[in-house]
């Protein structure tokens, strides 16, 4: 793994890590502030609620048994006075029930001494109301409304008052705990949202990291891809540099040395005609006049070959080298193929001859620059599998191109009688970077970028049949009217 | 009259160098053939002393005669005239080749290397000498320093200052980068012997080329754990490092450093020729100069600085650099050279002599007809002092 790789693995188990952090964090932080919540929120419904609906009945108890005694003073009928005292008395009792129940759960001693107070209250209002029960149902129903109108109705007031005020204690006690309920929940919630706030801008800077991270090691991947294709295309370009180079240096060599001959020649020649006519004593004393007079017309001759060998490389590195930024112009592929078997001569002179078989083809539409270095690495390829076996045999090997029409596509076939290839890599030769050269020989890239170029950008085929042990013949198929025509064609 | 092959697939660049060489004839006796098997059969019927090689040729290549030559006529100095540059057929080439000269080059250039390869044989005229280190499949190369420079090279960040620090601690690397750097494909030969120049001269990708064609040329066994010849590479470091610090003018220090390291290249030659025994022995005969030479040339038939001498002149390193180790035994000679370096040179390797074995007076190991060069003299003290803080 490359330091980017692990710089950013570290950097997501870091995040994760982080992220697991702050979850587990935020999850305690929130349980704890929902539990003294919770347990602010149960104060009040299980403890505060239940004795203020206690106070609250108590008094509506109180006010409904004092309707009975209101009942009691507008009735007449025994009957009637006997039910309402009896509904009196049960509201009593249901009274007694409120008080117990509240002096069992009241624990403070604020609220302690306001139930006391009731309890005070409650003991001046039974007495009369007492009088006034036994009076009634003794049956001196006049004397027991005498009763009731001298004293029950103050000590009823003042009960009542008391109750309120018990109760407007409870509905306090409730507003305080409705407060630090508030509070609680208030003070959680900002943490909460403080944690909140603190993970994401940890989580925001993580991706930050993380996506400069990603994007420098897209980018290198990008530049490594980039480089890649830039040095293939520089190898091979280097490697034609170098080839015509070597071509262009010959020529330049033995240019050079006939032309250094001719001035020391023509020098010597100049010496002797200076020199008086007949005279004995040449310039240089191994001036042969009937060698340079022999030699001179073939240094000349040699150097005006070598120079015209240079220009034909030049060309033909011209027209090979045709810019392909463009888009398809029609192109002589016989033409290109020539061009490129005098560029490309270095590749294959040395072991095999080319034989050509170029049949009439109409221009195609191409791009003429990339089909020519596909038909130079396929001379490379086929020269190479000739060198392999020329290493046992030491018999120069054949390359043999033809070309022709077949259907509506131009067909460009370049054989050779080297090794074949075997069963075993057929599948393989058309993937990246797969040689079976050695090191420094082929980078795996040609047949790749062949296919790239005829399948891709022509629309066309790349296909090869092979005997091992007789040759390999690869078939280029072009759509004649290029690309785009032939999409239209199927289209229609 | 010095016989001399010229060996080229094109009958057009054998043409133009017999127009190109005519005035030579008259010093040289020059053969022109067109194919491998012809300089074969060519150098069966007559010895010649330089063979100059085509690279790419049908059947035979340039890489495969050389390699034939040097096991059948290993005394033939190997030249290689090529138009064709590839970093596979330098890797090739390299271990085979004595001197590789780049098409196009110039008249001059081309007789400067043949005499080059001449003048080494002439100062050197010992047959068994020329016979060794004709025929020698590959230099003595340091495999922790050949390691370091493959992997240098295959460092993307690296620089040339990285490789000159790697190739200046090995003699055999040193000798390769200056021989590439000093052969006539870079024009000018100016005979700088300074390892930082001439990598910067030769540039990457003979650099690798040198590098693969070590690898491809290492030794099947694994190494010795102390290879023989240890003692030695670190001997020639402390007096290269010596030699530099006693040169004043910094021009010269390059110089002074890689003579110094160079200068008994031969000794290693033959201690990793003939294993720990001759170490041992050399260790043992230290004491003396004079012993030391009287002992190979009793046992071989020849000594170090003939050995020395030669690789380098062979290798096309300059002239000046060839005597002086040829004679780095002989202070008499030394003395009386126009090279500068002499002395220096001598008093480092005299005095990382006495460091080792301790010598109680160091300066007495420095022959007196050097001690008293008026050059010297004032320097005495310091050159001691010097040796004895690198001690």
């Amino acid at each position: 793994m490359n330091p980017s790789g692990l710089k950013s693995s570290a950097a997501i188990a870091l995040c994760i890590a982080a992220t697991l952090v702050i979850v587990v964090g935020l999850a305690a932080t929130g349980l704890l502030g929902m539990n003294r919540f919770e347990a602010a929120t149960d104060e009040i419904s299980e403890d505060r609620v239940p004795r203020l609906v206690l106070i609250s009945r108590w008094e509506i108890s109180l006010l409904q048994s004092a309707r009975h005694t209101r009942n009691v003073l507008l009735l007449d009928d025994p009957k009637a006075v006997q039910d309402e005292l009896t509904m009196i008395a049960a509201e009593r009792q249901r009274r007694i029930g409120y008080m117990l129940r509240l002096s069992s759960m009241e624990s403070s001693a604020a609220g302690r001494a306001k139930l006391d107070q009731v309890l005070k209250a409650r003991e001046v209002y039974v007495a009369p109301e007492d009088e006034f029960i036994a009076l009634a149902q003794a049956g001196s129903l006049a004397a027991a409304k005498r009763k009731l109108l001298e004293s029950t109705r103050p000590t009823q007031l003042a009960y009542v008052a008391a109750l309120d005020s018990y109760l407007d204690f409870q509905m306090a006690q409730i507003a305080d705990a409705k407060t630090d309920v508030f509070a609680t929940y208030g003070v959680s919630c900002e943490r909460i949202y403080l944690l909140a706030t603190a993970a994401i801008t940890v989580l925001f800077l993580f991706a930050l990291w993380l996506r400069a991270i990603l994007t420098q090691r897209v980018t290198e991947r990008r530049e490594t891809e980039q480089r890649l294709v830039a040095s293939e295309r520089l190898e091979s370009m280097g490697r034609l540099a170098a080839g015509v180079a070597h071509e262009i240096n010959t020529p330049v060599q033995y240019v050079n040395d006939s032309l250094y001959f001719v001035r020391e020649g023509v020098d010597e020649l100049l010496g002797l005609m200076k020199s008086p006519r007949g005279a004995q004593a040449p310039t240089a004393p191994d001036t042969n006049l009937t060698e340079l007079q022999q030699q001179l017309p073939e240094a000349l001759h040699r150097a005006d070959e070598g120079l015209s060998r240079i220009a034909a490389i030049v060309r033909s590195m011209k027209e090979y080298a045709h810019p392909d930024d463009g888009p398809m112009t029609p192109a002589d592929i016989n033409h290109g193929i020539l061009t490129t078997l005098t560029i490309g001569t270095h590749e294959y002179k040395y072991v095999a001859d080319v034989e050509t078989h170029l049949g009439p083809l109409p221009p195609v539409m191409c791009h003429s620059g990339l089909v020519n270095q596909v038909i130079l690495n396929l001379v490379i390829n086929a020269a190479h599998a000739i060198g392999d076996v020329m290493k046992s045999t030491h018999r120069r090997g054949l390359i043999v191109i033809r070309t022709f029409v077949e259907g509506d596509q131009a067909v460009i076939s370049v054989g050779d009688n080297g090794g074949g290839i075997s069963e075993a890599i057929r599948d393989r030769i058309f993937e990246p970077f797969f040689t079976t050269k050695e090191v420094g020989r082929g980078t795996g890239q040609g047949l790749t970028i062949a296919r790239n170029v005829v399948v891709r950008l022509h629309g066309g085929t790349v296909t090869f049949q092979t005997q091992p042990g007789h040759g390999t013949t690869f078939f280029v198929r072009l759509p004649i009217a290029g690309k785009g025509a032939q999409v239209q064609a199927a289209a229609a | 009259m010095s016989a001399i092959l010229l060996v080229d697939d094109e009958q057009q660049i054998l043409d133009g160098l017999r127009g190109l060489l005519r005035r030579e004839r008259s010093r040289w006796q020059m053969e022109f053939v067109t194919s491998g098997a012809a300089a074969l059969a060519t150098l069966a019927r007559q010895p010649y002393e330089v063979l100059v090689t085509d690279m790419r040729m049908p059947g035979m290549d340039g890489a495969e005669l050389l390699t034939r030559v040097r096991e059948q006529h290993p005394r033939m100095a190997r030249l290689v005239l090529t138009g064709q540059a590839s970093t596979a057929d330098l890797v090739r080439a390299l271990p085979v080749a004595q001197q590789i000269i780049a098409k196009p080059c110039e008249r001059a250039d081309l007789c400067s290397t043949i005499e080059r390869s001449l003048s080494a044989q002439t100062l050197v005229p010992n047959p068994q000498v020329q016979a060794l280190v004709g025929g020698l499949r590959r230099l003595p190369f340091r495999p922790e320093c050949c390691a370091a420079l493959s992997g240098a090279m295959g460092r993307r960040d690296v620089t040339p200052a990285d490789i000159a620090r790697i190739v200046e601690q090995d003699p055999a690397l040193t000798l390769m980068t200056l021989s590439m750097a000093n052969a006539a494909s870079f024009g000018d030969s100016v005979g700088s012997l300074s390892v930082q120049v001439a990598v910067e001269r030769i540039g990457f990708q003979l650099l690798r080329a040198l590098a693969q064609s070590i690898e491809a040329n290492a030794p099947p066994a694994a190494q010795p754990k102390h290879p023989p010849a240890a003692h030695l590479w670190t001997r020639a470091l402390r007096q290269a490092r010596l030699a530099r610090q006693f040169v004043p003018d910094p021009a010269l220090r390059d110089e002074a450093y890689a003579s110094a390291l160079l200068l008994n290249l031969g000794q290693i030659v033959l201690a990793e020729r003939h294993g720990a025994e001759y170490a041992l022995r050399l260790d043992e005969l230290a004491s003396s100069d004079a012993s030391t030479c009287e002992f190979e040339r009793l046992t071989f038939g020849y000594t170090h600085p003939e050995l020395g001498a030669y690789l380098v002149a062979a290798w096309s390193l300059p002239f000046r650099l060839a005597e002086l180790i040829a004679h780095h035994h002989a202070p008499a000679w030394l003395a009386s050279s126009p090279n500068p370096l002499g002395a220096p040179v001598y008093a480092a390797e005299a005095l990382t002599h006495a460091m080792e074995s301790r010598a109680p007076l160091p300066l007495a190991r420095i022959d007196p007809s050097i001690r008293e060069l008026p050059s010297v003299k004032p320097s005495l003290g310091l050159w001691q002092s010097l040796a004895q803080t690198a001690a």
